[in-house]
């Protein structure tokens, strides 16, 4: 299955790269046609599409091997990865969980205080949450924590502190949607019988809170959480440019700009790869927690 | 005559709606003596579980509000109880097993754990001491192979064998009085006869009593021995099996028990059906609230309501009475034979 769907998001990628106008060669200035010949075999541009197609697809299913940049001279997709992966993974882990354990607690308090102040506070927070979009929600933390307060770095990647705002900025949309995924669940698990029954055996309220609400609260939103990854990669792009982050967002994003086709290839099937295989993970880890789903 | 373990007296409980107050438990007085099956019967929405509900104190508050009344658990009231004591009463004395098996336990527990989480709260025993007392739980309400299934998920289980587990899980700590809310309306006829038989075995072993709420006369008929018949919220008459089966004395469970269908009836086509519906809880009638469907109406059923009227002749019981006007003694007796000798 995850085969299938990577090999349908690279053919579909491979279409709609090369049914957008011009090509990676192109450039301000003019290039002498023996050049461009030159280029266009080294690259593989004058074959048939056809056969650019088959060629690239069998490079890159069985010999993992992305090719080479058209745009940045001889240097291997493959190594652009491996390189700049790492800050944008811990990135979105950091993100994506820091939203996760917000957005839960959020979440399990406003619905504890359904209606009061605490719950208002908690949904105000998660509309403008969801609202905000990250690039501006970026420059607004930016002014007050750096420039204002002076605590934490503008941007640049290094340390612990250089992490934070940048994660804050890309997990507060993942955290608003999962505050409110659980305060209605929760409240929808308080409805249920067994939370009688418990009430019944003569457990305290922090008891059936712990053992009985959230622990059935928390599997509708855990299942929300492999497909909320998506928006986490798709968002670091802006993200990593405003914090000037070497990670893989600015690749994608000129690689698109330049056409630098090689590039856009690796990378969204990079990228469609891991959300596959996080959200793989995510279902299994749902297997685990979720007695009623069986690993088939 | 035993003294009653469970004394409730006068209990008025009403919910906050949009629409007003729902006034859906008016006035109910009982008794429950040890090791009695005491049985509730009533239409839909004529209170019998917000009673017994209200007992156990799971009704929310709000919307939720006794009105008035006290329910005596010995020498302690249980509607005045601060939330601690409520909770070490809950599950210890008064256990409660719901209608519906499947959505009474938690889905992503074990049955085990559901049943030794009461053993733990009330009796502080060790996990490995409540394991074995779960276990013996298990062969009490006979599970087979009850060490393997400790671990076992509810959804694994089948509906009869959930309300055994049910009953486990209100069992575990011997509790006074069992409060059943509809035990057997979820499960088919086949099963429910085995947890009947199974809870009234266990009635008689722990000596506990059991309070039943059900709609279905022929449950109350094979296993209670007293029997209140509810309806809009009050008790309308109440007494032992015998007497309510063989000689209602309210127009309302004379009316329940002619439209119980016969099967020796051939000739008979059409069921017997008691006309209208129960009164606006809102609002509720100033007169008897069944007077409008009864088919023996006098003019004094519709001004003002019944007092329960004691039938015993002696005087020295209290549960037996039915709440109509039709046993005072200025009613013509010519219409009180029509209306409970139909």
């Amino acid at each position: 299955m995850a085969v299938v769907t990577l090999y349908l998001v690279a053919t579909a990628t491979f279409i709609l790269m090369h049914a957008v106008p011009g090509n990676p060669l192109q450039q301000e200035k003019a290039m002498s046609a023996v050049i461009r010949q030159n280029l266009e075999e080294k690259y593989g541009l004058n074959k048939p599409l056809l056969q650019q197609y088959t060629t690239y697809m069998s490079n890159m299913f069985l010999k993992a091997d992305f090719g080479i940049s058209f745009k940045q001279v001889n240097r291997p997709v493959n190594k652009i990865i491996a390189e700049h992966f790492m800050p944008s993974a811990t990135l979105g882990v950091m993100a994506l969980f820091g939203a996760l354990v917000f957005g839960v607690i959020l979440g399990v308090f406003a619905a504890l205080n359904r209606n009061g102040i605490p719950d208002m506070f908690a949904m105000v927070l998660a509309v403008l949450g969801v609202s905000i979009p990250s690039f501006c929600l970026a420059y607004f933390l930016q002014h007050i924590f750096a420039l204002q307060l002076g605590i934490l770095p503008v941007g640049g990647w290094g340390g612990f502190a250089e992490t934070l705002l940048p994660a804050m900025s890309l997990g507060m949309i993942v955290m608003a949607s999962m505050a409110r995924l659980m305060r209605s669940s929760m409240l929808e698990v308080v409805q249920q019988d067994y939370m009688k029954t418990a009430k019944a055996k003569g457990l305290s309220r922090l008891q059936i809170i712990l053992k009985h609400q959230i622990r059935n609260a928390v599997l509708p939103v855990m299942i929300y959480f492999g497909p909320l990854f998506a928006t986490i990669t798709t968002g670091s792009f802006v993200i990593e440019s405003i914090f000037g982050i070497p990670g893989l967002g600015q690749f994608f994003v000129n690689a698109v700009n330049e056409l630098d086709y090689t590039v856009i290839m690796g990378l969204t099937v990079f990228y469609s790869g891991f959300t596959i295989l996080i959200i793989l993970v995510n279902d299994l880890l749902l297997a685990v927690v979720d007695p009623r789903i069986r690993l088939a | 005559m035993k003294e009653p373990i469970l004394k409730v007296r006068d209990l008025a409980v009403e919910f906050a709606t949009y629409g007003g107050h729902v006034k859906a438990v008016r006035g109910v007085s009982f008794d429950v003596f040890p090791g009695e099956i005491l049985s509730i019967v009533g239409e839909s929405g004529c209170g019998k579980s917000v009673t017994l509900q209200t007992l156990m104190g799971l009704i929310p508050c709000p919307p939720g509000r006794v009105t008035s009344g006290s329910a005596f658990l010995g020498d302690r009231d249980l509607l005045k109880m601060s939330r601690q004591e409520m909770e070490s009463v809950r599950g210890k004395e008064l256990g409660m097993i719901f209608q519906d098996p499947l959505t009474s336990l938690n889905p992503t527990m074990s049955v085990g754990a559901q049943i030794s989480e009461v053993i733990i709260k009330h009796e502080n025993l060790s996990h490995k001491a409540a394991f074995k007392k779960t276990v013996d739980l298990m062969k009490l309400v006979q599970i087979p192979e009850a060490e393997k299934r400790w671990g076992q998920f509810p959804h694994e289980f089948s509906g009869g064998m959930r309300q055994r587990i049910m009953i486990a899980i209100a069992l575990a700590c011997r509790p006074k009085i069992l409060i059943a809310d509809e035990p057997t309306t979820a499960l088919d006829v086949t099963i429910q006869g085995q947890i009947l038989e199974l809870l009234k075995q266990l009635q008689s072993e722990i000596n506990m009593s059991v309070i039943l709420i059900t709609h279905d006369l022929g449950v109350v008929a094979s296993v209670s021995d007293r029997v209140a018949v509810m309806y809009a919220g009050q008790i309308v008459e109440s007494g032992s099996v015998k007497e309510i089966f063989g000689s209602p004395a309210h127009p309302y469970t004379a009316g329940l028990k002619s439209a119980i269908p016969n099967p020796l009836k051939t000739h008979q086509t059409v069921l017997e059906s008691i006309p209208g519906s129960p009164p606006d809880l809102f609002s509720p009638p100033t007169g008897c609230a069944f007077a409008v469907r009864c088919k023996s109406a006098m003019k004094v059923c519709l001004q003002s309501d019944p007092p329960p009227m004691s039938l015993d002749k002696t005087s020295l019981r209290a549960d037996r009475f039915s709440k109509c006007w039709l046993h005072h003694q200025y009613a013509p007796l010519a219409l009180k034979e029509k209306a409970l000798h139909a």
